[in-house]
């Protein structure tokens, strides 16, 4: 078998760069990598694990690389990543436009006002319009592909070349590029642990794409308030993530309003307007939203203009949310409050009360966000606020703080034992195993602690924990969806350009890119992964690969694989995908399938046939 | 099912059996779960779950009108009554009884109504105050209103609690691409998109897929993984015996006339696998578009449209499935309803209570159930809202202790005080 493997690795260094990096002198590995009975893993297990853990799966010639290099300073490196350049997948990224653009930008080019879709919806097709009518509309239907509801393409065409003409580009395309941008910087980006904990980062502060105003805001989100911060303190990804336009919107805090607030008169709004910094959140690096500042002030006038009735039927539908004892009140929302103890920090049992609810969400009131749809900003509203005093998990927040009570509240959470405890066992969980030692995520917590929550920190004591480095560790964690298809690509050297056809299989498969409606985000554990028809799809999907039928998506086997005998080519994969991990066992399963004729014929062998089995065994869906 | 059965039908190439050869436990099993694992379950009772998401109007649905406040509070938006009173472009609703008329849009349920096998239940929804879709669905799927850290559904649960040895893989199947919250859970249950792509696609047809899903199957039935093995045993039990029992051969009843489009489409799904006697007892699937905050309309336009298609695909699986309609409940749900009073707009906004359609033999049909709390302003809810006089969870409890004769219900709703004296008896004892 030995000498199969040189023979191979002559045979194909012909063609591609990806199968030339096969070819590597690493003749040893297929048997050093298999599962050892010693109680530490081997120095290749060790680069295999690595990989598998802080990125999408190696890429051909990447172990050897890592070994080369030493699995130390891979991991160094993957820990500082602006020292890691990045070229390709910059340049992979810059067609998708709306990447770069502010909320705003994106509102208006992206996101008509609801009269001009309800017209032209009556106008095209009558009965469909009530689908599409109103704020909340999208968050209604979860499985709804991002997009369209109409059915008749002809109609459909005429609806978008109407939108078109008034300068409107399709709806859809923001969050579509999002998922696009994920995939290639999942598949092509050399700051792998970047992309794998902005993907961590952004469950563990869910949001999801198709709650109305989010598909206009998730893009600055996820740039600006989760990919700056996940190497940085755990406070200000906590901050950055509560001032975010989308969270505000996504768990309502923008609705959520003192019950004794007093809406301000119109003498009120004007005198607000003329008080007003006309420097109001403005998105960092952008100095083209100081412009948009005024157009703000003029909509902010024009609303104040408005007759008073029609003015205050439009506050009470928000003011409505979230009555308190059965009584209508100018609405307290506890959403998101909720939410910040039981999902971002403390955890469900993290010791806060029904009343700590309430308090937070009390301090929280004000934050909101003027015109969501168009993109509008962070805002704090000082007549929405409730100014009492509050205590929160037993510190006293004075009264009279303002906007400073929420942020008290950041404060007091991002400190909390509870929350170090939490972030710790996730990570555990995330990057060693799906019930993680209590020691382990003891030594976590202690260091999140003691580093005030810094993350880098805490990741730096996971990844030398021996837990980490355990045997018991080594493959024990099944692929999400995302995870299993990308490292697919990664593993063939294939190319994909990440669009919709892509998407489609992780979709399927149940892992929507962020479109896991639940602030919970997805699960990260195997057993919500591991159901019927999604893995029958991920075998599918293997199939599909290893035989370009996904659209936007490429692999070039080397033709002198066909010439080889089924079983050869099996060894070839198995080291070059599985790295040998492959039970002698289902080594032998494999064999017999590959003596059927059918895996032979006139063309030679069927090499993607082949390269489809191994990526949708049971051994590649482990990590 | 025999071995020799396992041995030329199953899919299995030669591989698995040469390598189950070799490790004689492994073969034991192996033919044990052959025999065991692959039950088609037979003809048993049926619940047939449809979800309208985004809040049906259901006081358009189902039009009380007898109750004054009914026009006084929609001017524009109100059905007409029945009758008398229709207009060409408003036409008058069905009448049920002396105080309740269907939406036009809704006219094939009139008959299945008439025929005593069509039970409205009004006034019903979550007790909880959320007005988000978001949490209103999360809550209705779960059956833990106001928990949101119940991790699995109330479906799921139902399964959980009454554990079957001899379950079929289609014991509970969700029509579309993920599982929904509501199956979701320790229990097995099916995503499918359709069930004709529920196999090994693209491997070449023929003995190549044949080979190709051998193969997996076998490596599968190898892995050390206990989830990927488990789960790799019930996706290929599944394939095989959807593939042995080939319920798309079961062509729909010429008289049911399914509408065109995913939801018709999953609904016939549904009623084929239900006549292959695959062993289903648990089906869902969803339909949107009710969020009507503008210009919903009357008797006709938006909202009788939505409504037409949602009653004409559960009149043609009613149709379809004639000859089992008492091994079968199809239950209808919605996350809440919407304001009493029309917007300006001519919509309506998130309210509260809203109504249920359950259909089946059994049912005891022909009534519309429930307490009609009134629509005048100091019987509203938060006075607005068409108050709550049913919690959706005596109307599941019932269905699924009656119907389906569920165990522990503690399990399946907890938190949620049973009392059979809440029950509104939808289903003939």
């Amino acid at each position: 078998m030995h000498r199969h493997i040189h023979k191979f690795n002559q045979l194909c260094s012909v063609t591609l760069a990806a199968i030339l990096a096969f070819s590597l002198p690493l003749g040893t590995w297929a048997q050093k990598a298999k599962p050892s009975k010693s109680t530490k893993l081997t120095e290749q297990q060790k680069v295999i694990h690595l990989l598998d853990r802080l990125s999408f799966g190696p890429r051909p010639g990447e172990v050897e690389r890592v070994a080369q290099m030493g699995w130390e300073k891979y991991l160094n490196e993957q820990l500082y990543p602006d020292k890691v350049t990045d070229e390709i997948v910059g340049q992979k990224l810059l067609p998708l436009e709306t990447l770069t653009m502010s909320n705003e930008q994106i509102a208006k080019v992206y996101e008509p006002p609801p009269q001009v879709i309800q017209q032209l919806r009556e106008k095209f097709m009558p009965q469909a319009a009530a689908t599409n009518a109103g704020e909340m509309k999208a968050e209604g239907k979860p499985q709804a592909p991002v997009g369209d509801v109409l059915n008749d393409p002809v109609k459909r065409r005429e609806y978008a070349k109407a939108l078109a003409d008034l300068g409107y580009k399709p709806r859809q395309i923001p969050v579509t590029e999002l998922q696009t941008a994920k995939i290639l910087r999942a598949v092509y980006s050399e700051r792998q642990l970047q992309e794998v904990l902005t993907d961590f980062w952004f469950n563990h502060f869910n949001i999801y794409a198709q709650k109305g105003a989010d598909r206009v805001l998730l893009t600055s989100y996820e740039r600006d308030a989760i990919r700056p911060n996940v190497f940085g303190k755990f406070e200000d990804l906590l901050l950055a993530t509560a001032k975010s336009p989308a969270m505000l919107f996504y768990l309502d805090n923008w609705l959520s309003t003192a019950p004794n607030a007093k809406l301000p008169d119109f003498n009120q709004l004007r005198q607000m307007r003329q008080n007003r910094n006309p420097n109001i959140e403005v998105r960092r690096g952008n100095p083209g939203n100081f412009g948009n500042a005024k157009r703000e002030l003029r909509r902010q006038e024009k609303r104040a203009m408005k007759s008073e009735p029609e003015m205050e039927k439009k506050t009470e539908e928000k003011m409505a949310q979230q009555p308190v004892n059965g009584k209508r009140t100018r609405g307290i929302n506890e959403n998101y409050a909720r939410e910040i103890m039981e999902l971002h920090t403390l955890g469900v049992d993290g010791g806060y009360s029904q009343k700590d609810v309430q308090e937070v969400a009390r301090c929280f009131t004000g934050w909101t966000l003027r015109q969501p749809r168009q993109g509008g900003g962070f805002h704090f509203a000082p007549f929405m606020h409730d100014n009492g005093e509050k205590i929160v998990l037993g510190n006293k927040i004075p009264a009279g703080g303002g906007q400073q009570d929420g942020e008290a509240v950041i404060k007091i959470l991002a400190k909390h034992p509870a929350t170090a405890k939490f972030i710790a066992t996730k990570l555990a969980r995330k990057f060693v195993a799906d019930n993680p030692s209590l020691s382990l995520v003891d030594r976590l917590a202690q260091s999140f602690l003691k580093t005030d929550g810094d993350l880098r920190a805490v990741y730096k004591t996971l990844f030398t924990a021996p837990e980490f480095w355990a045997v018991e560790a080594y493959r024990a964690k099944i692929k999400t969806p995302f995870e299993m298809t990308v490292s697919a690509v990664r593993a063939l050297g294939a190319d994909t350009n990440g669009t919709q056809p892509f998407h489609r299989w992780i979709q399927q498969m149940g892992e929507g890119l962020y479109l896991a409606q639940p602030p919970t985000g997805y699960a990260d554990k195997a057993e919500n992964w591991v159901n019927t028809g999604a893995l029958l799809e991920r075998m599918n999907f293997a199939i599909a690969l290893s035989s370009n039928r996904i659209g936007g998506s490429r692999v070039n086997f080397a033709p002198q694989l066909k010439a080889a005998k089924p079983n050869e080519i099996a060894d070839y994969f198995i080291k070059n995908i599985l790295h040998g991990n492959i039970s002698p066992q289902t080594r032998a399963t494999l064999d017999k399938t590959l003596n059927d004729a059918t895996i032979t014929n006139n063309n030679g062998t069927d090499v993607a046939k082949i390269a489809g089995l191994i990526l949708g065994s049971p051994e590649f869906q482990r990590q | 099912m025999n071995r020799r059965y396992f041995l030329k039908n199953s899919g299995i190439a030669f591989a698995g059996l040469g390598v189950a050869m070799n490790s004689p436990s492994f073969l034991a099993r192996t033919l044990a779960q052959t025999k065991a694992s692959i039950p088609s379950g037979g003809r048993r009772k049926t619940l047939i779950v449809i979800f309208q998401r985004g809040a049906m109007d259901s006081l358009n649905a189902v039009v009380p009108y007898g109750e004054s406040s009914y026009y006084q509070l929609r001017p524009n938006i109100a059905v007409a009554r029945p009758k008398n009173d229709g207009q060409p472009n408003n036409p008058a609703a069905l009448e049920l009884d002396s105080f309740f008329a269907l939406n036009p849009g809704l006219a094939s349920f009139k008959p299945i109504y008439d025929a005593g096998q069509l039970a409205v239940v009004h006034a019903v929804g979550s007790h909880d105050t959320t007005r988000s879709h978001f949490d209103a669905q999360d809550y209705l799927e779960a059956g833990t209103p106001g928990v949101k850290s119940t991790t699995d559904g109330w479906l799921n649960r139902y399964l959980q609690a009454k554990p079957d040895a001899k379950a079929s893989p289609f014991r509970a199947v969700a029509m579309g691409p993920n599982l929904p919250r509501t199956l979701q859970g320790k229990a097995p249950s099916l995503a499918m998109n359709n069930l004709n792509e529920f196999a090994i696609r693209g491997a070449g047809g023929g003995q190549s897929s044949a080979v190709v899903q051998g193969g997996f199957e076998a490596m599968y039935d190898q892995s050390v993984n206990e989830a990927l093995r488990g789960t790799g045993r019930e996706t290929f039990d599944a394939v095989k015996l959807l593939k042995r029992i080939n319920p798309s051969q079961y062509q729909a009843a010429p008289e049911a006339i399914y509408p065109r489009g995913k939801y018709g489409d999953s609904l016939k799904q549904i009623a084929q696998l239900i006549k292959s006697d695959i062993g289903l007892e648990v089906a869902f699937t969803d339909i949107g578009g009710w969020d009507t905050h503008a210009n919903q309309g009357t008797g006709q336009g938006q909202l009788a449209n939505r409504l037409l298609e949602f009653s004409q695909g559960i009149s043609a699986l009613h149709t379809d499935l004639k000859d089992r309609r008492d091994d079968v409940v199809i239950l209808t749900m919605t996350e809440f309803g919407r304001t009493a009073k029309e917007n300006g707009n001519r919509g309506t906004d998130h309210g509260h209570a809203s109504c249920m359609f359950v259909l089946g033999g059994n049912v005891n049909g022909g009534k519309v159930l429930g307490k009609w709390p009134g629509l005048q302003s100091n019987q509203l809810y938060e006075g607005r809202d068409l108050a709550i006089t049913t919690d959706f969870r005596d109307v599941f409890a019932e269905v699924a202790l009656r119907h389906l004769s569920a165990t522990n219900l503690n399990i399946v709703f907890p938190g949620y005080q049973m009392k059979s004296s809440n029950f509104r008896g939808i289903i003939r004892s």
